[in-house]
């Protein structure tokens, strides 16, 4: 790599390997932004002008096929070189990684995680899908990770020497599991990952809808609609002083502009009169398919060309292999396919509570949306004008090189961009019962503590069970993860101090630790929960926390009338034990029938019930309390003079 | 021998001394002895002229080198190279027989 320099003033000619980057016009840091995508991924940087562009590989191709091809000679290929071996090697070559991240086998195989590959996968370490390629397996971490090194060796490339850090972008919806495994494959490749920044959000950024300004401050509604080659995304972002927040995310992981070429090739195999094309037919096809799509963009109609199917040496007569396709034509082949993108929207808008009339922008992401109808669809949806005027391509990678710019400190201004935790974060306490200590919605960077004390006497340990969700029941939260904190002083139950701090950092990634603040002992965990949950499964839990309302306030309730219940069941039982001499007879069986209508009032559904009945133990047991405090104090001052009390 | 300019190095030095507002001061290549793999170069404005130093000329820009550094750097051309993504000055030295990986420092 020859290195570049710049000429300094006398005596301030930069070490070797010092930070400084001169000769890429005054920028501090070599960054970058890396849109890590579902079938392509994309790396960009600020230029010499100033301006976020995309790194173009030798052929000027900026787009990097997200396609990992590992040789049976142990060679890695990636990109448009893996891509040539899908037909060759399917079980060796992997396309749609992206899909895997962060995923268990039970996930992929259900749900609309479901998805069909020729590739063999099983269950590898800590529940995380593994690609059996021969003898060996690699974690789709890994694969992630060649495409990164691949993406970096480019930018390393062009900008002249070793990045000092990347932005890189993920889907709004990704959850935990699959942020940390992004990050991890950053890592692997040798990235220094700056910040996870959602994808949605790196599209309003690359449109600079930061600076947006209407009426008072730096505030706005945008929706980001990206249609890529596979998937469907809308998200609905709020801006605040500056500050981006996802509202709501939707769409469809199984659709997309491949969907678009396969209604055309549907066309084509019915007038070439094949009903099972074999896979170089199928290949054909698509390739034309493609072509007609992109050219309908531009043009009214497109000349198309049957494909010759196998064992035909020329069409016989009165068959030309000729068509043309108009772009009305092609419209209503894709009409119900934008239909439903269009419910998503709807559904989105819903979500996050505002209308379409109440945006102040519509970005389009993704090639997709260069289909004239797409915009005229997203148009006619949103009641505006989408913004289009960066390629939809690299419009992600674009934000993200902005924002990677300005983390390094490289812009004037800093703009923090917050995210926020999809659903509610907390423990389980007594009763079963979820305590949420972050609430859903929260912007990250957050952190949060509430002090937690023992339930029972001489109580030295505690489990912290993290759990995420709305409802108020643990049982019908998902639960993250679980850790002891042991080595509590023994004390009386609800003496001890337990800090339990919560914190989601920029990336969405959860750190818990718990304190005893007597002793300082300490435990903590980073939460990398093995499942993650789509957006359906959480737009389903905020759902049934909805419609669940009343009964889980009900069931709160009841719980922890229940565990106060035993609370002061065990403390009456207790203060028998010790001074239970104070009582009468009849005193006695008083107390304990009053104690025994709490017991049983307790093993009901009836919260009320047993408050009541908690009500009138603590009456009719006020007077055995006032004795066993008299005599404590006596107790107490035996052998001590008067004065000592003075 | 000695250290020459190519037409757009120069060209490039030109501008940059106009703009420093020093148009008739001089450019000073040296070496240092840092660096992983031995040496690394110097490239600076200078405004003096020191007992030891040696002065080149490319299309009327002024060089200025070191005695000392001068055995590492004798027969060099500086050239400039500008892309989308980096610009700035690149020493190409006869001399050099092998260069760390980052290119940073190099040995003669």
């Amino acid at each position: 790599m020859d290195l570049l320099l710049d000429i300094a003033e006398p005596g301030q000619s930069r070490k070797p390997h010092e930070v400084d980057l001169l000769e890429r016009g005054g920028r501090q840091r070599r960054v970058v932004g890396i849109d890590l995508g579902t079938t392509f991924s994309l790396v960009a940087a600020i230029n010499l002008e100033g301006q976020p562009a995309c790194i173009a590989d030798d052929a000027e191709r900026t787009a990097l096929p997200s396609v990992v091809h590992y040789g049976l000679d142990g060679a890695v290929l990636v990109g448009h070189a893996a891509e040539a071996q899908a037909l060759l090697h399917p079980q060796r070559t992997i396309s749609s990684v992206k899909r895997l991240m962060g995923r268990g086998l039970a996930e992929l195989s259900s749900g609309e995680g479901g998805m069909q590959t020729p590739l063999q996968l099983l269950d590898g370490e800590g529940g995380m899908v593994q690609i059996v390629l021969g003898a060996r397996r690699v974690s789709p971490v890994e694969v992630s990770a060649e495409i990164l090194r691949s993406l970096k060796v480019r930018a390393e490339e062009a900008l002249g020497g070793p990045l000092q850090g990347a932005v890189v972008t993920v889907p709004a919806y990704f959850d935990d599991a699959q942020r940390q495994a992004t990050k991890d494959a950053a890592r692997l490749a040798g990235l220094e990952v700056m910040r996870l920044v959602n994808e949605p959000t790196a599209a309003a950024l690359a449109y600079g809808l930061d600076a947006f300004q209407e009426g008072e401050g730096r505030q706005g509604l945008f929706a980001i609609y990206d249609l890529g080659g596979g998937t469907f995304d809308i998200s609905i972002l709020r801006l605040n002083e500056g500050v981006f927040q996802v509202l709501a995310t939707g769409g469809n992981s199984r659709l997309g502009g491949d969907d678009f070429d396969q209604r055309v090739v549907d066309y084509l195999l019915r007038e070439a009169g094949v009903s099972i094309p074999d896979s170089r037919f199928l290949q054909a096809c698509r390739r034309e398919a493609r072509r007609i799509k992109e050219q309908l963009s531009e043009w009214e109609s497109v000349d198309a060309t049957l494909p010759l199917p196998d064992g035909l040496e020329a069409w016989p007569a009165g068959e030309s292999g000729r068509r043309t396709i108009t772009r009305p034509q092609f419209e209503a082949w894709i009409g119900d396919l934008l239909h439903s993108t269009g419910v998503a929207c709807r559904r989105a808008l819903k979500d996050a509570g505002v209308t379409a009339a109440a945006l102040q922008g519509v970005v389009l992401v993704g090639g997709s949306t260069r289909v004239p109808l797409v915009r005229r669809f997203v148009a006619q949806l949103f009641q505006r004008e989408p913004l289009c005027d960066l390629d939809p391509d690299q419009v992600v990678a674009l934000g993200a090189a902005h924002q990677a710019d300005l983390l390094a400190g490289n812009g004037d201004t800093e703009l923090l961009l917050l995210d926020v935790t999809p659903l509610s974060l907390g423990l389980e306490t007594v009763g079963e019962l979820a305590e949420k200590i972050i609430p859903r919605n929260t912007p990250i960077p957050t952190a949060r503590a509430q002090d937690f004390t023992t339930f029972k006497d001489g109580q030295t340990a505690m489990e912290i069970h993290v759990v995420q969700g709305e409802r108020e029941l643990v049982s019908q939260c998902r639960s993250l993860a679980r850790f002891e904190l042991r080595g509590i002083p023994p004390m009386v139950a609800g003496a001890a101090r337990i800090r339990v701090t919560f914190g989601v950092d920029a990336d969405g990634l959860l750190t818990v630790s718990a304190r005893e603040e007597s002793t300082g002992i300490e435990q903590s965990v980073r939460v990398k929960p093995s499942y993650g949950l789509s957006d359906g499964q959480i737009e389903e839990m905020l759902r049934d926390a909805l419609s669940h309302g009343a009964a889980d306030l009900q069931a709160r309730l009841l719980n922890e009338a229940r565990v106060e219940a035993e609370r002061v069941l065990s403390a009456v039982g207790a203060a028998l034990k010790q001074d239970g001499d104070l009582l009468s007879e009849a005193e006695l069986r008083r107390v304990k029938a009053v104690t025994l209508q709490l017991w049983e009032a307790s093993r009901g559904q009836d919260a009320t019930l047993i408050n009541q009945e908690m009500a009138r133990l603590d009456q009719e047991t006020a007077f055995f309390a006032q004795r066993r405090m008299d005599r404590s104090i006596q107790a107490a001052m035996v052998g001590r003079n008067m004065t000592d009390f003075a | 021998m000695g250290v020459v300019m190519t037409e757009r190095a120069a060209g490039k030095a030109r501008e940059m001394l106009a703009r420093r507002g020093t148009p008739e001061a001089a450019v000073r290549i040296g070496v240092t002895t840092s660096g992983c793999s031995g040496l690394s170069y110097k490239l600076e404005y200078t405004d003096t002229v020191e007992e030891f130093d040696q002065v080149f000329e490319s299309y009327g820009v002024r060089i200025v080198v070191d005695g000392k550094s001068l055995l590492a750097l004798d027969g060099t051309q500086v050239d400039f190279e500008s892309s989308a993504f980096k610009s700035g000055f690149k020493f190409i030295n006869p001399q050099v027989k092998g260069q760390c990986g980052c290119g940073e420092s190099f040995k003669v």
